[in-house]
């Protein structure tokens, strides 16, 4: 099965990527979460409810909604964390990708280990640039808002497409499917990953490619 | 092509598709009131349309309830317009028409109406949720002041008049939800130029001037934020309460999930009928009493006396243009079958009591801002019957808090971040002006005095070549 890839590809300053993440990510799993099933037979359940909340961005003319968890933000914001500092304070570094990957376990027989096949991938490309003053700064900061809330507005769309996600599982599959580890919400199982290119790594990696795909033919 | 549906199928679908657009009505008109949300989750709650703990506002829910009416919804695109109002100028300015449709052309025929519509409508909700808040006018209604300009909505039936919002136009599709009978169509247009009209338009010249109005259109864009906005009408009251009696079975219901989330139906009953006449009840009082110009708690406040004692004139017969007014209940007029009138008359009976009555009716309201109601209670008690005086306090507003601390903070921090001007650069032409002035001058007086200088450091060196010798 191949995963639906989506690629954002964005400029940012280096205090605005957390915030750009933020919104993004946390936009994606608002929207690919259920409330807590909860089970009265195998096959039969009740939905609780997915409460939302309000974030205003300091860095970015934006405000995002979140699903009302705070360990899902937790765990989101130290992904980010992760990729925030790699990308940041590492001077030869000037882009970085950011995966959130939704997959589900297939179970495999003896002695095969679980297997994770992944169905949607969103990838958030960053690269960060260095502005002179500070008033271009603030209108970058106008222009990024804007530019992050037509993201949001196109995720919305892909969404409301008819595509595959995984059905909805009997109690006993249930964690094949969901991530029941939160309290509140049941996001659809999910990784983050980053990755990061720099200067130099982007050219040779184009240049690998190159060769690679030349002697294919 | 649609298909044919069980009868129960078809009850289903309407069902959701109805609380599905009431449900977006409020969270779009929610988002323009300048106030940031937090829909929590209550714990073991299931009994949530959705899934999402969205409060449904009173009034929204009137003016919503009478712009859909009782018949099949989306016969005709629902929209919600949104406008701005400055006080200087008295025209509307549209900044974004939302539109939910039906389009019959594009079926899903083999879906399952109780667990994939329901989960596809689930989703586009949350979607409708999250652009409300990217959305450009989202900005500009978390700046709204009272003073300076306002957020307006209005509901709509039929095609969207994007006319409205200019040349400068961008459309957004939202989301999409198939069913059976067609795809329900939920699109964003706004306007990307914010230049406010010059002049108000003094005559509308419109071909359609002859033919029926459009449905839904009854009356005038309405704020968005509770502290603009005016009280619910009595009229709009009443057409609630009509439609919860005729309704209310199916309202219980109503707020209540599809199959597999059924609570124990007798608790549910019992707690939604209380919640009920605690808050409906009290707000349909106050609304009306603050509706009705003449009132007796508005005639005492008129006839006020310099002691704070009020004076109550009790007779509605005599009331000026009584016969212009036959359409509004009479405060006096005796009926017992629940209408607005006898909330009024409630009202007056409760001034006749005195203090218990005011106690009593603060309790209700309460009680009926807890049920998640219209929260026309955040605003200070200023309809409240009291025996000592009627003076009408202004809405409490923080002097120095623009809209919501945190959004202080940061804009607080963003100011600490930028360099701050030097003030000694401020006056800086005046200065340098003055100073060239007064350098002319000393150099004039210094060219003049030059010769005595020379004379004293001569003096100097002579007295020094001497000494030396």
């Amino acid at each position: 099965m191949n995963a639906r890839t989506e690629t954002f590809e964005l400029n940012v300053l280096g205090g605005q990527i957390p915030e750009v993440c933020n919104s993004i990510f946390h936009t994606i799993l608002f929207l690919r979460s259920t409330g807590k099933y909860k089970y009265k037979e195998e096959t039969s359940y009740s939905i609780g409810p997915v409460g939302a909340k309000d974030e205003d961005c300091d860095f970015l003319d934006l405000t995002y909604t979140r699903a009302d968890s705070d360990q899902l933000d937790l765990f989101l914001k130290g992904e980010i964390e992760k990729f925030n500092r790699a990308l940041r304070y590492n001077e030869s570094l000037r882009s970085g990708e950011i995966t959130l990957t939704f997959y589900q376990k297939k179970q495999k027989r003896w002695p095969f280990s679980q297997e994770c096949i992944p169905w949607e991938m969103w990838t958030l490309s960053l690269k960060v640039i260095h502005l002179p003053n500070e008033h271009e700064r603030n209108a970058y900061r106008t222009n990024l808002g804007m530019a992050v809330g037509e993201k949001v507005m196109y995720i919305t769309e892909i969404m409301s497409r008819d595509q595959y996600v995984p059905k909805n599982p009997n109690y006993s599959e249930l964690d094949n499917v969901f991530d029941s580890s939160f309290p509140t919400v049941q996001p659809y199982l999910f990784k983050i990953e980053h990755t990061m290119q720099s200067p130099s790594s982007n050219v040779s990696t184009t240049m690998r490619k190159f060769l690679k795909d030349t002697l294919m033919l | 092509m649609a298909v044919r549906l069980s009868e129960q199928s078809k009850k289903d679908l309407d069902r959701y598709t109805r609380n599905f657009v009431m449900k977006s009505l409020q969270v779009i008109v929610q988002s323009r009131m300048g106030e940031k949300f937090k829909y929590s989750t209550k714990e073991n709650s299931t009994l949530e349309w959705f899934s999402l703990p969205i409060p449904d506002l009173q009034e929204l829910t009137a003016v919503a309830r009478k712009t859909l009416g009782q018949g099949p919804v989306l016969n005709e695109p629902v929209n919600v317009e949104i406008s701005l109002k400055t006080k200087e100028n008295n025209a509307y300015m549209f900044l974004e028409v939302w539109s939910i449709s039906l389009d019959t052309d594009h079926c899903d025929p083999d879906v399952k109406i109780s667990s994939t519509v329901y989960g596809r409508m689930t989703l586009a909700l949350k979607s409708i949720l999250c652009v409300s808040r990217v959305a450009p006018c989202y900005r500009l209604a978390q700046r709204q002041k009272k003073d300076d300009f306002q957020i307006h909505y209005q509901y709509n039936l039929g095609p969207p008049h994007l006319a409205l919002l200019g040349e400068d136009i961008q459309t957004k599709k939202i989301a999409a939800v198939s069913t059976p009978v067609g795809t329900i169509r939920i699109s964003l247009s706004y306007t990307t130029n914010l230049q406010m009209p010059q002049k108000p338009k003094k005559i509308d010249l419109k071909d359609d001037h002859f033919s029926t109005p459009r449905l839904g259109q009854f009356s005038e864009p309405k704020p968005c934020n509770r502290k603009f906005r005016n009280p619910t009408s009595v009229e709009d009251l009443r057409f609630l309460d009509s439609l919860e009696k005729q309704d209310t079975f199916n309202a219980m219901f109503s707020t209540s999930p599809p199959e597999g989330i059924s609570p124990p139906l007798p608790q549910i009953t019992e707690m939604i009928s209380t919640l009920k006449e605690s808050s409906l009840c009290d707000d349909k009082q106050k609304t009306a009493e603050e509706s009705d110009p003449f009132h007796p708690y508005f005639r005492s406040a008129v006839f006020l006396q310099g002691e704070g004692k009020a004076v109550q004139v009790e007779r509605p017969e005599d009331r000026p243009f009584a016969s212009l007014m036959d359409g509004l209940p009479m405060p006096g007029a005796e009926s017992s079958d629940g209408s607005p009138s006898d909330y009024l008359e409630q009202g007056a009976q409760s001034k006749e009591k005195g203090e218990e009555g005011v106690e009593k009716t603060k309790e209700e309201g309460e009680k009926g801002e807890a049920s998640g109601s219209d929260s026309e209670g955040e605003e200070p008690d200023s309809h409240s019957p009291s025996s000592s005086d009627f003076v009408m306090l202004p809405p409490l507003e923080f002097p120095f808090a623009d809209t919501d601390p945190t959004t202080n903070l940061g804009q607080f921090y963003r100011e600490m971040q930028s360099a701050p001007p030097l003030t000694m650069c401020e006056h800086q032409t005046v200065q340098l002006t003055d100073y060239l002035a007064s350098l002319k001058g000393e150099i004039d007086k210094f060219s003049a005095t030059q010769g005595d200088y020379e004379k004293i450091l001569k003096s100097i060196c002579t007295d020094e070549e001497e000494q030396s010798d």
